[in-house]
């Protein structure tokens, strides 16, 4: 069974992201499932995915990537349990640290994480970086990424990505840097290829 | 642990909303829209979702907001005309914030819902 975790601060397109990754690959004739974390006890996104048809898992209340660990552990168990999915897609909350939960994961039997994507929202990337509480958030999940994806470039000039991408690589040099738009399906066949799934 | 997640608050609302007369999905836009601009009023950074759930599909919004700039989407899944319905907000912001948010939020809901009944 292989986890794609894909993360990024709040508003980076997380939600759409994955939903884009899991029809294609539910087209590719994978079974897939969702675990969709949310730091407060009103689960939204989850509702969302579960209206597109896929099997949805919520864990809520809190942060899988230090207080929810152990929900999170058991979230799989019952998935793989109960469904035998091929592919589970993560989404942690928006300020959890991806690499925490790799680690996490990785202590799982039979678990094959699959590499980091961190969703980097070129909308809002200079206000975030500005602020230095969410500086360090935001920093801390570009560096942990193996996949640095910039989202929403339907909507932006060229220049402000090139800018963009300069800033990403002196972050987090040895990531791969791909360019999407999750909600016009721009780049989701490319990132599915360097996942290798 | 060195994570600053720990520095923010969450809270959510879930309300029923019955509408004096069957209102479209325009309403419900407007609905939304209108929370997700009081709310950028109020704090300096948040993270709003939104969504209103009934028996013919939802509308749902989502913002963040940050230095003044209030970024949103907002997606409708309702074709007919409807007359009630579930309104469930979640909002993320910073600690540093103050007072009795949850109340704030359902009084900014009201004063909408009156409004949009009242046009």
């Amino acid at each position: 069974m292989e986890i794609i975790q894909v993360a990024g601060f709040l508003g980076s397109g997380k939600t759409t992201t994955i939903l884009a990754i899991a029809r294609k690959l539910v087209d590719k004739g994978y079974r897939v499932s969702i675990i969709v974390n949310e730091i407060g006890d009103i689960v939204i996104d989850g509702k969302i995915m579960e209206m597109s048809g896929l099997k949805v898992k919520e864990v809520f209340g809190g942060c899988i990537c230090c207080e929810l660990a152990i929900n999170l552990a058991q979230t799989i168990k019952i998935l793989k349990d109960e469904y035998k999915p091929d592919i589970i897609l993560i989404e942690p909350t928006g300020l959890a640290s991806p690499s925490q939960i790799r680690e996490l994961i990785k202590t799982l039997n039979k678990m094959n994480t699959k590499p980091i994507i961190t969703l980097v929202d070129i909308l809002l990337i200079n206000e975030f970086l500005s602020d230095e509480q969410i500086r360090e958030i935001i920093t801390r999940q570009i560096r942990d990424a193996d996949i640095l994806a910039i989202n929403k470039i339907d909507i932006v000039k060229n220049e402000l990505l090139l800018k963009c991408e300069e800033m990403l690589k002196l972050l987090n040099p040895s990531a791969k840097l791909i360019k999407i738009s999750a909600l016009k399906n721009i780049g989701i066949d490319e990132l599915i290829t360097i996942l290798g799934v | 642990m060195d994570v600053g997640h720990h520095e923010f608050n969450f809270f959510g609302q879930s309300v029923e909303i019955a509408f004096k007369n069957k209102v479209d999905k325009f309403s419900i836009e407007r609905m939304i829209l209108e929370i997700m601009g009081k709310v950028s009023n109020i704090y300096d950074f948040a993270r709003v979702k939104l969504i209103f759930e009934c028996k013919n599909g939802y509308v749902k919004g989502d913002s963040v907001i940050i230095a003044g700039r209030n970024q949103f989407n907002i997606e409708s899944k309702i074709d007919n005309e409807i007359n009630s319905g579930k309104l469930i907000i979640s909002i993320i912001t910073r600690k540093t914030i103050n007072g009795n948010s949850s109340e704030n939020l359902l009084d900014i809901i009201n004063d909408i819902k009156g409004n949009i009944e009242k046009s």
